[in-house]
């Protein structure tokens, strides 16, 4: 199977880069950017053919490509993409607006192409194990979950809103809210969140908690900050605590590591010795693509964490609890 | 020599006279074991201050008599106080604090001290968390006064007032009768800093945690963490208390130099209302699924 990637724009490309060479189904032959030098460089790095030309790019033998632009520029490369006819996995969040959304899904059922969206934190082990032990009902029923998706503030083009879409809300609320909607089965109700920017002078905000309601009436809580001080071992963290009728449990999700206390750069960091969950992500997709199966994530995945996104803005604004309207499909 | 009377229901002061003896400068001039044994010794006795121990409803009725009597008042637990009772004590100007507030607490005393001297700059999330085991007695109880007066106290302490409340709260009765009670309240601070709390009455030991992240760093405690000898193996569990770190002793000392006016209280009546205030916010949000504006005069920095 041949691949290509649309931008090495989100650092994800890189991780996704080593692991497509690394697979031994897959053939990762060509790069497109619309920063030129940037594509270059990742041609060279990763002994690809770079192309300046989007269309030429889909031409050039591949059958499926890893979307890694800005998140405002999903949309068009998608629908390009599913145009030429190939197979798709997305960087997250979907896109920026949920029309855009609805239409980067609609044209790729049109199409017949996968789209598949990456959430890779599905993929880590310890995730795994956690959903399984809330499936199994070992905790009872599930009546709370708080949740944690700290990250050091990315700077670059997250923080430029008609890049992004916006800044840690747009960047983290979507990876938990996934997370419990896989978990649980389960749908928003409502939203609430307070939102601002307090850490950096910036446009967009980098910090904030958020409250939801499920329609099960599960409630959690994500606190989605790039609050992670520049001294922290290490990118941020994905935490959760599940409360169920018959017990809680404690996730932290990126908890294998050891410990470095580095003099050479007089800084603290953490070893990551657990499974990449980029590299399992990567197989799935892999695998998907060449079984004819349908995507692990799906784009209406990909739409229904962005929709709770959009309503934390508009609660931000209203100061109120904002009910989900669910965008439906006429299929 | 502070004179101090231990009241509350008969047996349940033990804790409050073993904490006095230690105090030097205070002796134990009475021990009421009713409402009326407590009038009868307000009557004949000369008395500073009046440590209510363990109450099994609203500690409200004592707190009056005490407070009409001109006593300053020291209550085992916070959420034992009543609105009209801690009225009563801002209005007759006595000293009123109550046993397991947390600005007592040596890790959140240095921490309100940090943030207050600009440790981690402007502060941005604040998360604090506070767990206790579920149980069958917390069926009619309100999670919001019971666990979180105190954290709800710390905030505005340390931050200030408290503009906006969000909260929301599950309950559920298990097999064995146990009430799993849990909460998640968000507080918008007037300074800007947004507060998250957890409530847990879902935990299997008690709990408490704080994470304070600013502009210019973070500060972090967990008190699973926090344990400088660790028992394990054997059958007995243990139970430590370290020299000056002892909680009843701080704040019995500090009531002490209170009475004696060397220092000012460090807890108001007056604060105690604006954390009922907020406790009432939150069940108001609770109740009607949306936050709740909380206006309030603030007299606290």
């Amino acid at each position: 199977m041949k691949v290509g990637i649309i931008s090495f724009a989100h650092m994800h490309a890189h991780s996704y880069a080593t692991y497509l060479q690394k697979h031994r189904d897959v053939q990762l032959i060509a790069v497109w950017d619309d920063d030129s030098r940037r594509g270059e460089e990742m041609a060279t790095a990763y002994q690809l053919d770079f192309y300046e030309d989007l269309q030429v790019f889909l031409q050039s033998g591949i059958d499926a490509v890893i979307i890694c632009s800005e998140n405002a520029k999903h949309k068009e490369h998608v629908i390009a993409a599913a145009r030429a006819k190939k197979h798709i996995l997305c960087e997250k969040p979907i896109a920026t607006e949920i029309a855009d959304a609805r239409e980067m899904i609609q044209v790729c059922k049109e199409e017949g192409v996968m789209l598949q969206v990456a959430y890779p934190v599905r993929f880590a082990p310890v995730m795994e194990n956690v959903k399984q032990i809330v499936q199994s009902g070992a905790l009872g029923d599930i009546l709370a979950i708080d949740g944690t998706n700290h990250g050091q503030m990315p700077g670059g083009w997250f923080i430029e809103k008609e890049l992004s879409g916006g800044g840690a809300a747009t960047d983290h609320i979507v990876h938990l809210m996934d997370l419990v909607r896989w978990m649980l089965q389960d749908e928003v109700k409502n939203v609430y969140a307070e939102l601002d920017t307090r850490f950096y002078e910036m446009e967009v905000e980098d910090c904030g908690m958020v409250s939801v309601e499920m329609e099960s009436g599960v409630i959690v809580g994500i606190d989605p900050s790039w609050s992670r001080p520049k001294t922290f071992p290490t990118w941020g963290d994905v935490t959760m605590r599940i409360i169920g009728t018959k017990g809680t449990l404690d996730v932290d999700v990126f908890k294998q590591h050891a410990l470095y206390y580095n003099d050479r750069d007089s800084k603290l960091q953490h070893l990551p010795w657990a499974v990449d969950m980029d590299e399992r992500l990567i197989a799935d997709f892999v695998q998907n693509v060449m079984e004819g199966r349908p995507p692990s994530i799906t784009g209406e995945d990909g739409l229904r964490t962005l929709e709770v996104v959009k309503a934390a803005y508009e609660s931000h604004r209203l100061k109120q609890v904002v009910t989900i309207n669910k965008v439906h499909f006429s299929s | 020599m502070v004179k101090v009377v231990v009241a509350g229901e008969v047996g349940t002061s033990v804790k409050e006279s073993q904490a006095w003896f230690r105090i030097k400068e205070a002796e134990i001039v009475g021990v009421a074991d009713s409402l009326s044994s407590l009038g009868e010794i307000l009557q004949g006795t000369e008395v500073d201050i009046v440590d209510i121990g363990s109450v099994s409803e609203s500690a409200d009725q004592w707190v009056t008599l005490a407070a009409q009597a001109g006593k300053h008042i020291l209550c085992a637990d916070g959420s034992a106080l009543g609105r009209e009772g801690i009225r009563l004590c801002d209005q007759y100007g006595v000293v009123l604090q109550y046993a397991n507030t947390l600005r007592f607490a040596p890790e959140y005393e240095q921490a309100h001290e940090q943030i207050k001297n600009g440790t981690i700059g402007k502060a941005g999330v604040i998360r604090l968390r506070r767990g206790a085991p579920a149980s069958a007695e917390n069926a009619g109880k309100c999670l919001f006064q019971e666990l979180g007066m105190r954290e709800f106290d710390w905030l505005r302490w340390t931050f200030g007032e408290v503009e906006r409340v969000m909260a929301r709260e599950v309950k559920h009765m298990n097999e064995s009768g146990q009430i799993v009670y849990y909460a998640l309240v968000m507080l918008r601070m007037a300074g800007g800093a947004i507060a998250h709390v957890e409530l847990s009455l879902a935990d299997g030991t008690e709990h408490a945690s704080f994470e304070l992240t600013g502009d210019q760093g973070m500060i972090t405690h967990d008190s699973r963490e926090s344990i400088p000898i660790r028992w394990s193996g054997g059958e007995r569990s243990l139970s430590v208390t370290f020299r000056g770190l002892d909680l009843m002793q701080r704040q019995r000392e500090h009531f002490v130099r209170c009475v004696q006016k060397q220092e000012v209280a460090r807890l108001h009546a007056r604060d105690l209302l604006a954390a009922l205030d907020i406790v009432a916010a939150a069940r108001e949000s609770v109740k009607r699924g949306q936050p709740v504006k909380l206006i309030h005069g603030g007299d606290e920095g």
